[in-house]
C-alpha cells in the first residue's frame, strides 16, 4: 500500500466524521431513542397503523375532495377500517388530537419536517395574533 | 404602385381585422356545455333596501367608511384581515358608492359574481381558480402561486391579494375557514363551507351577509339555487327586473342587483 501513513489516518479521520451523530447520540444516551407521543382519546378515522403510514396521503385526498368535490359531497369521508362517515377537514383531527404541541410537532420534529398545514389551517395551539 | 384590387383586399382585411376582438367574449372562449348541475347558487341584492341601510348607519356613526353588518359578518366568518393600509387590505365584499346622472347616490354590494364564464378561471395558470359544478368560483390556496393574473381578469375587481401574512390582521379566529396565508389570492367563496354543511344535513344554505342581513332586519341580501323554480331567488329573478354588472362581456355574473324603483 502507498503513502500508508496518510491513507490509514484519513480514514479513520472520515469514519469518525461519517458515525460522529451516531457517537454523539450513544454519548448523550439518546441512541434508540424515539419520541414520545400522547395517546389521544378516542378512534381515529382509519386503524392507528395506517394512520402512521399513510397520514399525510389520506390529509391529501381529503383536500382534493372537499376543495374540487367539495359540491358532488365531497366533503364526507367513507372510513374503510370502520365504515363510517367523516367530515374530511383538519378541525376532524382536532376533535380527538387536542394539542398539536404533544403530538404532530414530536414525530415531525424528530424527522425535521416542517408541514405547512398551520400557515393557514386552524389548530387549538394557534395564537392569535402572530407577530 | 399597390393595384386597386390589392388595396381593396388589404382595406376588407383590415377590417376584419379590427372587427375580430369585438366577437370575443368570456362567453366565447368559456365552455359550450350548459349547466346541467341541481343546484346554480346566485345573489340578489336590492340597492335601495343597501342604500337605505348604509344611510341610516352612516347617520348614526357619522362615518362614511362604517362597515355594514353584511362586511362585518363577511370578515369575521371568512377571517378576512384588517389592515391600517388600504391598499394591502384584503376586501371579500365591499360597500361603494355610486351616484346616477341625476346626483342620486347609491350604496351597492360589491363581492365575487361567480359568473358563468369566469375570466379569472380562464387566466389562472395553474387551474388553482375553478368553477365547481353548482357554480361557485373557488381558490384553492394550494396551487396558488400568488401571480395575480386572475386579478387582471376579473372585470369587477372583486379578488385580494395577501401583500402580508394575513394573521397579522385578524384577531379572531373563525376555525372552520382556512386563513390565507402570504402570496396568495383570495375572494369571496359564497361561504362555501356553509353551502356544502347544509347540504350535507338538508338544511337551505345561508352565507354569513345574508344571515347577517336578515339578522339586522333588511332582508336586502337573498341567496339561493336559482335551477330550482320555486326558490325564493328564482321568483325574484322572474318577477323583476334585475341588473348584473357588466353584462357586455359575456361573464353572465351571478349576483344580481334590484335597481331603485
Amino acid at each position: 500500500m502507498y503513502h500508508k501513513k496518510y491513507v490509514i489516518p484519513l480514514i479513520v479521520v472520515f469514519l469518525a466524521l461519517a458515525f460522529s451523530p451516531l457517537i454523539y447520540n450513544a454519548m448523550a444516551k439518546s441512541l434508540g431513542h424515539y419520541p414520545e407521543i400522547t395517546k389521544p382519546k378516542g378512534e381515529c378515522v382509519e386503524s392507528a397503523e395506517w394512520m402512521r403510514a399513510n397520514h399525510m396521503l389520506l390529509l391529501q385526498e381529503w383536500r382534493i375532495n372537499a376543495i374540487r368535490h367539495g359540491a358532488e359531497g365531497g366533503r364526507i369521508y367513507h372510513s374503510f377500517t370502520y365504515g363510517k362517515e367523516f367530515h374530511a377537514s383538519t378541525n376532524t383531527c382536532w376533535e380527538c388530537h387536542q394539542d398539536k404541541t404533544v403530538f404532530c410537532d414530536k414525530c415531525h420534529n424528530y424527522v425535521g419536517i416542517k408541514p405547512e398545514c398551520w400557515d393557514c389551517h386552524w389548530n387549538p395551539s394557534l395564537e392569535i395574533p402572530v407577530r | 404602385m399597390i393595384s386597386r384590387r390589392r388595396f381593396l383586399v388589404l382595406v376588407g382585411a383590415s377590417a376584419a381585422m379590427a372587427m375580430l376582438p369585438l366577437q370575443i367574449s368570456a362567453k366565447s372562449i368559456g365552455s359550450e356545455a350548459k349547466n346541467e348541475a341541481k343546484r346554480r347558487w346566485a345573489m340578489v341584492a336590492d340597492i335601495e333596501k343597501c342604500t337605505e341601510c348604509m344611510r341610516e348607519l352612516i347617520k348614526k356613526t357619522g362615518n362614511e367608511e362604517v362597515k355594514p353588518p353584511c362586511v362585518v359578518a363577511c370578515d369575521r366568518e371568512n377571517n378576512v384581515p384588517e389592515f391600517e393600509e388600504k391598499e394591502i387590505d384584503p376586501q371579500w365584499m365591499r360597500i361603494v358608492k355610486f351616484k346616477n346622472k341625476f346626483g342620486e347616490e347609491f350604496y351597492v354590494p360589491l363581492l365575487c359574481n361567480h359568473c358563468e364564464n369566469p375570466p379569472c378561471a380562464q387566466v389562472c395558470l395553474t387551474q388553482a381558480t375553478f368553477k365547481r359544478s353548482d357554480g361557485i368560483v373557488e381558490v384553492d390556496m394550494h396551487r396558488c402561486i400568488g401571480c395575480r393574473y386572475c386579478m387582471i381578469a376579473c372585470p369587477y375587481g372583486s379578488r385580494s391579494y395577501n401583500f402580508k401574512d394575513p394573521r397579522e390582521g385578524l384577531r379572531e379566529v373563525n376555525p372552520k375557514v382556512p386563513m390565507r396565508t402570504k402570496g396568495v389570492v383570495e375572494k369571496c367563496t359564497f361561504c362555501v363551507h356553509r353551502v356544502d354543511e347544509a347540504i350535507a344535513n338538508g338544511r337551505e344554505p345561508e352565507p354569513a351577509c345574508v344571515e347577517a342581513c336578515r339578522k339586522y332586519g333588511k332582508n336586502s341580501l337573498v341567496f339561493g339555487n336559482v335551477n330550482d323554480p320555486n326558490s325564493g331567488i328564482s321568483r325574484i329573478l322572474k318577477e323583476s327586473i334585475v341588473i348584473q354588472l357588466r353584462p357586455e362581456l359575456g361573464t353572465d355574473p351571478h349576483v344580481y342587483y334590484l335597481p331603485k324603483r
